[in-house]
């Protein structure tokens, strides 16, 4: 698959389309300060503003409510965000998020696709940096506002006809699970493909602060373009961006 | 290289930026021989379409020859003379296999920013024009960027001259797509509200397609002027008349046009050299005159007749569903599926039978582009659309 050798192309991708830290110290504890990563997240904030004129500009009498809505999906709003997604979560309040996408590919390509180690760094591009290490597993980065950054590693677990999961060590400050299923479609129009999040952060100041963080970068927003990029590389064999591209901004010269 | 973009409302500049790179397998770079105004470029030129951020470089209708490939195009090549859909495509989705290229489901690289608008349903990208729609950099430049190069990259035959090609990026497309939802059949006749680009694409496409008469409603002489010209149109100057509904009613015994064809849209009619004052009137049109043209069209077309919205709307309020419903009215809407249809049109172009280059009423330096836009934009000299040449 190209995935492999376009892993350069679509860092920069979606609306996380923010030169995020690059440093990769593993292990560094979750609530770290890094340089370079302040206010990169505030970047997109006025994209999605424009997106929620665009919801008050079309919505009639419904602008405000459509105006926050937006501004609260794109995560314009933190704290208020992770509220929205909490209230979907489970009793406790944790985040998990499901959603899906119909792929034209049969479920055993898809399942080989997701298995290949090139494929989650580039669907997860938009959300966290994630690099299969040398033991067989992912290695997470998740860059916050002020340069907080918070990294784990996952295994893969392959459950055949229940489709494929991963699960955060036991080590790591976030218990972040997830799994990825395959349906067929009908009359044979692909594959549905299911895709479901968790995160279970530990308590206290610091669980407190990864809601906060994950509040950022809501769970729907981050399962949709997961989603997505997946079906963009699979279908397509590259994930569409406009990086690098010229504009007369002083940040693209 | 030297571009011309977007600095803010009513603002446009010509500046130098880096050139445009392979960034994806599939690319290919272009070095624009030739790119054209559109009526829907005024949408975020005045500030209606937010989204739009300074420096952006626009222009969606363009031309030129193959200056590089990426690894992965193969039916295109370096130095290729080709004409380019505004639609960026796949070509391997379930919507690219229906043929339903503008509705590409993997070429828009910002959707979060257009589902709102859609209902959570994102079109394909286009070359600038917001971010909305993918936020890809426009063609008024001397290079351009095509993803996809093997789908969106389409060969210019020999004896089809670039300034004929250029139009077949978006107006003839637009156009001949506005005329095949029409389902013509013979002894039909067919309205259209708009003599434009598209319109006079409309127009010349339904007479292709065997309409027995064309109908051209607008007020500028020397567009009515071309639509007798060179659609062989019937016209109406909305002006002259005191119903454009009885009018048509009349010319047809009675009966109606078979097909209303709405090449208007939210760009009509921009007038008025204040910066203030053309925002209030253009905001005021938002629910006047913007939606005076669709409803005459449901108003004005036969039972079981058909209408075909070619011009771009937002929200339309007094929409009378009514008409649509009691009459048993066909409504069919796109933005142009381009790819699906450019075979035909080079076809066409090359016997002659369609030759839009007519509608280059006015040719620019890149250099003197915003010059271009004011003169497209307020129709000044008769200006149908300006040309630039990089
Ligand atoms: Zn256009
Ligand atoms: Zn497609």
């Amino acid at each position: 698959m190209a995935g492999k050798t376009q892993g350069g192309f679509i860092m920069a991708n979606g609306i996380f389309d923010t030169q995020r830290s690059t440093s990769s110290q593993r292990g560094r504890p979750c609530g770290a300060a890094s340089a370079g990563g302040t206010g990169q997240n505030l970047r997109w904030i006025p994209i999605a503003l424009g997106a929620a004129a665009i919801v008050a500009g079309l919505g009639g009498r419904k602008k405000g409510a459509g105006a926050l809505m937006v501004a609260a999906i794109a995560g314009a709003g933190a704290v208020g965000a992770l509220r929205v997604q909490s209230a979907r979560g489970t009793a406790s309040g944790q985040p998990e998020v499901e959603r899906s996408i119909t792929i034209g590919k049969t479920a055993d390509e898809l399942r080989r696709y997701w298995l290949d180690p090139g494929t989650l760094p580039q669907v997860m591009a938009g959300f966290a940096s994630v690099h299969a290490t040398d033991d067989g597993r992912m290695h997470w980065k998740l860059e916050g506002p002020l340069g907080r950054a918070c990294e784990w590693d996952t295994e893969t677990v392959d459950r055949a006809d229940e489709g494929i999961g991963w699960r955060a060590l036991s080590d790591g400050a976030i218990a972040n699970e997830g799994w990825i299923r395959f349906h067929p479609a009908p009359a044979g129009r692909g594959t549905v493909v299911t895709l479901r999040f968790h995160f279970n952060p530990t308590g206290g100041a610091l669980g407190d602060w990864i809601l906060e963080l994950l509040g950022a970068a809501p769970l729907r927003v981050i399962a949709d373009g997961a989603l997505r990029r997946f079906k963009n590389l699979v279908e397509t064999g590259e994930i569409p961006t406009t990086v690098r591209q010229p504009a007369a901004r002083a940040d693209t010269h | 290289m030297r571009a011309l973009y977007w600095n803010g409302v009513n603002d446009l500049r010509v500046g130098t930026v880096k050139d445009p790179e392979i960034v994806n397998p599939h690319d290919a770079i272009l070095r624009v021989s030739l790119s054209t105004t559109c009526g829907s470029d005024l949408h975020f030129i005045d500030g209606y379409i937010p989204t739009m951020q300074a420096g952006d470089v626009i222009g969606h209708e363009f031309m030129g020859v193959i200056e590089e490939v990426g690894p992965a195009v193969k039916r295109v090549a370096k130095g290729d003379r080709v004409v380019v859909p505004s639609f960026i495509v796949c070509g391997q989705c379930w919507y690219c296999q229906q043929s339903l290229y503008s509705l590409c489901d993997n070429t828009h690289p910002k959707p979060e920013l257009q589902e709102p608008m859609l209902g959570g349903y994102p079109t394909a990208g286009i070359y600038g024009y917001t971010h909305a729609f993918g936020g890809y950099a426009g063609a008024h430049a001397q290079y351009v960027r095509v993803p996809f190069a093997d789908n969106d990259c389409f060969k210019v035959p020999d004896g089809v001259e670039d300034e004929t090609a250029l139009f077949l990026s978006d107006a003839a497309p637009t156009g001949y797509m506005g005329a095949d939802f029409c389902n013509i059949r013979p002894g039909d006749t067919v309205a259209v509200w708009g003599c434009g680009g598209v319109g006079l694409m409309a127009q010349q496409s339904a007479r292709l397609m065997g309409a027995e008469r064309v109908i051209a409603i607008d007020r500028f002489p020397e567009r009515l002027q071309m639509a007798r010209e060179h659609a062989g149109a019937e016209t109406i100057d909305y002006t002259q008349v005191d119903s454009v509904l009885d009018a048509l009613k009349e010319m047809t015994g009675g009966r109606g046009p078979d097909a209303c064809i709405d090449a208007v849209g939210m760009e009509a009619h921009g007038t008025g050299p204040q910066y203030a004052y053309d925002r209030v009137k253009q905001a005021l049109r938002l629910e006047t005159d913007r939606g005076q043209a669709l409803r005459e069209a449901i108003m004005a077309c036969r039972k079981g007749g058909t209408l075909s919205v070619l011009g771009v709307y937002g929200l339309i309020d007094k929409f009378p569903m009514g008409a649509i419903m009691n009459k048993g009215m066909t409504v069919r809407s796109a933005q142009q599926h381009g790819q699906a249809y450019m075979d035909r049109l080079l076809a066409h172009a090359q016997r002659g039978e369609l030759n839009p280059a007519y509608l280059a009423t006015h040719r620019f330096s890149l250099e003197d582009g915003p010059r271009g836009y004011d003169m497209f934009k307020h129709k000044k000299d008769g200006c149908v659309r300006a040309v630039f040449a990089p």
